[in-house]
Parts: C-alpha cells; sequence; structure tokens
C-alpha cells in the first residue's frame, strides 16, 4: 500500500469500518510510515485524542507486534526449515545469513525457541549417558564361547530358539512343503494318535472319575433305597429313559467321521461308568440298589429284556 | 600396534591368541554400542556376546580390502538393530540402575550434580525409546558411538546426505521428545543451570 492510497481510506479506517485484510495493510503502512502516521494522529477525533499519547503509545506497541508476527508468518522461515537449521546447529555454529534468519524467527516464535533450547542442550544429555566397561568375566565368557568346540546341534537349536520368528517361519514352510507329499500317510498317522489318545485317555480318567464320583454314587443309590415302592419305579423309569437317549446321543456322535471321536469315546466311558455303578442293569450286583428291593428287582428284568442283547455295555466298546 | 586386519589373517590361520586381542580391543565399544541399543546392561551384555560369537563365524567372509572396523561395525549394527525390532514389540526397559555400571564420577560430583547428570540420563533413555529405528540409529552411532558422516555412511552403505537428512531429523525428534519429558514433569531446561 502506498502513502495515497492509505490517505484515501483514512477517513474509514479512523471510523473503524475497514474491513480486513485491508484493515491490516494500513496498520502495517501506518507503523512504517512517520508522516502518515502522523496524518492519522492529527485526523483522530477530539475524544479520541484525550488519552492519546499514552494510547498512542500502547497501540504502536501492539501493532509493532501483530505486524511482525504477520512478517514471520507471511514471509518469514518456516518452523520446518528453522527446526532443521536448529538440528545442524548442534554441530556448530551457521554460518552468518543462515544464522540470522534462525534468530529473528526465535524471537517471534516460542515453539521454536523451546526446540532450540532442548537442541542446545542435547550434547550434555549426551555426555551423560553412562559408559561400560567390560570386564574380565565378559572377556572369558565370550572367548569361551567362541574358541572352544564347534556348536553342538543342541546349541545350535538354543540360539534358533533365541529367534521365536524364525522358527516359526520355518515350521511353517516345512508343513507347506510336507503337507502335500505326506498326506496321506500324516492322515493315517494322525487318525492313529487320535484313536490311541481316544483308548489311552478315558482309561487315565476313568480312574479320576471312578475316584470323584464314588461318594455321589453312594448317596444315589441311599436315597433310591430310602423311597418308597412306587416313587422308587417312578425315578427307575425316568432314569432309564435318560440312559437311552443318552446312548443315542453318543452313537450319532461315534460316527467315523466326527472329528470328536476321542472327546466323545471319553465321555461315553463316563456314562459307561456310571451306569454300571447307579444304573439298573448294572454288572455290579453290589452296587445296585435293587437287590436290597425285590420290586425293584423286578422291574429290571423287565427293562433288560427290552435291551439288545448283551445291553448297552457292548453297544459302547470301542 | 597391530592393525584389526592382520589380526584378522591370524585368527583365519587359527591363532587363539590374536582372536583374543582382537576382542580385548573391541569389547568396550560394543558392550557400549549394544547398551546404547538396548538401554539395559544384561540385554546388552548378551546382545555383545552374541556379536562377538557372530563375529568370529563369520570371519572367513570377511574381504581383507575393506577395513575390518567398518565390516564389524556394520556387522554388529545389523544385530543390534535385529534386537532392537525384537524388543520394541515388549514393553521398554527404562530407569536401569546404571549407577553401580558407572560408578566412576560419583566420587567426585556433587551430589547436586549427580542428580542432575541423573535426570539428564533418565530422560535421555526414555527419549530414546520413543525414536524410530532410524532416527536411534543415527543418534547412536553420532553422538553415542563418535562416529564421523563418512563412517556412517560407509557403514550404513547410503549417502552422506542421506546420513545428514536422517542425523537432523532425528535430533529434532530426541529434542521434542525430551521436551515432551520436561513438560510431562514440569521441568524447565533452565532449572539444570542450562
Amino acid at each position: 500500500m502506498d502513502c495515497r492510497r492509505f490517505r484515501e481510506l483514512l477517513p474509514q479506517y479512523l471510523a473503524g469500518d475497514l474491513p480486513e485484510p485491508r484493515f491490516g495493510e494500513m496498520v502495517v503502512h501506518e507503523t512504517r510510515c512517520a508522516a502518515c502516521h502522523q496524518l492519522a494522529a492529527e485526523q483522530m477525533p477530539a475524544d479520541a485524542q484525550s488519552d492519546a499519547p499514552l494510547s498512542r503509545a500502547s497501540e504502536a506497541v501492539e501493532r509493532e507486534s501483530w505486524v511482525r508476527e504477520t512478517l514471520r508468518r507471511t514471509t518469514g522461515a518456516s518452523c520446518r526449515t528453522i527446526e532443521h537449521l536448529l538440528a545442524a546447529a548442534v554441530d556448530g555454529p551457521l554460518e552468518r545469513p543462515l544464522g540470522q534468519l534462525v534468530l529473528e524467527h526465535l524471537v517471534e516464535c516460542p515453539r521454536c525457541r523451546e526446540l532450540a533450547d532442548t537442541l542446545h542442550a542435547l550434547p550434555q544429555y549426551f555426555a551423560a549417558w553412562p559408559r561400560l566397561r567390560a570386564d574380565a568375566v565378559f572377556t572369558a565368557e565370550v572367548l569361551a564361547r567362541t574358541t572352544g568346540p564347534m556348536p553342538g546341534f543342541l546349541e545350535t537349536l538354543r540360539a534358533m530358539w533365541r529367534r521365536p520368528g524364525l522358527v516359526w517361519e520355518g515350521a511353517l514352510i516345512c508343513a507347506l512343503l510336507t503337507t502335500p507329499l505326506l498326506g496321506g500317510p500324516l492322515r493315517e498317522w494322525t487318525a492313529s494318535l487320535q484313536e490311541t489318545q481316544s483308548l489311552a485317555l478315558p482309561q487315565e480318567q476313568v480312574a479320576e472319575i471312578r475316584t470323584a464320583l464314588a461318594g455321589q454314587v453312594t448317596d444315589a443309590q441311599s436315597h433310591l433305597a430310602s423311597v418308597t415302592g412306587t416313587r422308587r419305579r417312578s425315578l427307575n423309569d425316568q432314569w432309564i429313559q435318560v440312559r437311552g437317549w443318552v446312548e443315542q446321543t453318543v452313537d450319532r456322535a461315534l460316527a467315523p467321521d466326527s472329528f470328536m471321536g476321542s472327546r466323545i469315546a471319553l465321555v461315553r466311558t463316563w456314562v459307561d461308568l456310571l451306569f454300571d455303578r447307579v444304573g439298573p442293569t448294572s454288572r455290579e450286583p453290589t452296587a445296585d440298589p435293587s437287590v436290597t428291593d425285590p420290586a425293584l428287582s423286578r422291574d429290571n428284568e423287565t427293562h433288560k429284556e427290552n435291551l439288545p442283547e448283551g445291553g448297552p455295555h457292548e453297544l459302547h466298546q470301542p | 600396534m597391530q592393525p584389526d586386519e592382520q589380526l584378522v589373517g591370524r585368527c583365519r590361520d587359527g591363532e587363539a591368541r590374536a582372536w583374543e586381542r582382537l576382542v580385548r580391543r573391541h569389547q568396550d565399544r560394543i558392550l557400549n554400542l549394544a547398551y546404547q541399543f538396548t538401554g539395559n546392561r544384561e540385554e546388552s551384555r548378551d546382545l555383545a556376546q552374541e556379536i562377538f560369537v557372530h563375529l568370529y563365524r563369520k570371519l572367513d567372509q570377511y574381504d581383507s580390502r575393506r577395513p575390518f572396523r567398518t565390516w564389524f561395525n556394520s556387522l554388529a549394527r545389523n544385530l543390534c538393530i535385529d534386537h532392537y525390532r525384537r524388543r520394541r514389540q515388549a514393553p521398554p526397559v527404562v530407569g536401569t540402575p546404571v549407577e553401580e555400571i558407572i560408578g566412576l564420577r560419583s566420587s567426585i560430583e556433587s551430589p547436586a550434580r549427580r542428580v542432575e547428570r541423573r535426570d539428564r540420563r533418565e530422560t535421555l533413555m526414555r527419549a530414546m525409546d520413543s525414536l524410530g529405528e532410524v532416527s536411534r540409529e543415527a543418534i547412536v552411532l553420532k553422538e553415542l558411538q563418535g562416529h564421523n558422516l563418512d563412517e556412517i555412511a560407509a557403514m550404513l552403505g547410503v549417502p552422506i546426505g542421506t546420513v545428514k537428512s536422517r542425523l537432523f531429523r532425528a535430533r529434532i525428534e530426541l529434542g521434542r521428545a525430551i521436551l515432551k519429558l520436561r513438560q510431562a514433569v514440569s521441568i524447565p531446561e533452565g532449572d539444570l543451570g542450562l
């Protein structure tokens, strides 16, 4: 903006009617041009001049600050450039024009000033980093690990174990390579393993279950023995229904293509065990409550006739 | 003093004494390099040992036309970076009790000075932990290991301009991290007499 344009817009400027950014341009020009500033001061309304010296002084300071900020943000170096120069200045002072540019920016930019202070102090931080000194034990350990005999298979495995990522990647690649080649034998091996587990695992579980359920079975027997004859028959009928349902479910689940074969075999063993202990067709006479009750014994005989030959136990043998 | 390259030649011939001299010559530097990457004493001992074991196994691959130090630094740096990548997946170990490690200047430093040094060290360690892999590497090699730009460029296999750029960026990143940490505990830089 030139002085002629300033004078044209002066009345609106003084009246406060000028919109931005025109108002900002007027402020910048007035700050820079003493004659125009004088003219503006003379034309200022009388009521605004009552405290003119003081207000003009404070306004001038504010305007100067505002102008500097505006200039910094428009024509000065960007914070990004200054940060780069500050980082370079850690190694030594910058050349004069660059140094001057940085200083001018730092006057107006508190954020970069903070960073400059921190970067300036970086060498002191680096000096505080502890320095280690290798002791004799360290040397001895290194020499023992290097000049000893060649690492064996176990040590190689241990070294690989320290890099689990490598181990998993290797395992994945091996699996991808071997699966198509060994698909058939692998499936057979898996199936045989599954079968072994389905046989071996229940045997271990049976002992635990036998122990754990012993008390409850005894309680159930006592309860059956204590109820009346009619009630006992009703309970017995219910028990036989439940048993039939469980047997059917287990048989369905034991289809040859069932993935849950081993687990179902385990469950079936539990069921067998339970039936052996508390069921009406128990092969353990001493555990059968019907032994003490002739009526219940008759009912059991009737239900036995309805079951397949050999009882459910034979059906469930794997 | 016999140059490294000659010692390596003797090592290749199976001379155990030469290998021992090579280890003793570089062990402090490698231990510190490992410590600067891990920030943990025990880890750095293990890592430094791994570096020497690796070096021993790779000695046959060393091209004697190249400076041994540069080659060894590249090898050590690769292992340190690998370790740093793995370590960053786990929570960082900060605040290692390093007094027992240095224990050097403590006798001549005033208590206030010692506190100030410890404060700076812990701040720096935490700030370093927040750096990316490339930035940490640049700071370690230039500021803590004291290599010049040419050496770093040769070690990393990149132009000097790239090294400079990485270094400046790392310094800005580190400066910001320190500033953030200090502001978090509201300690202005001036309070340390800077």
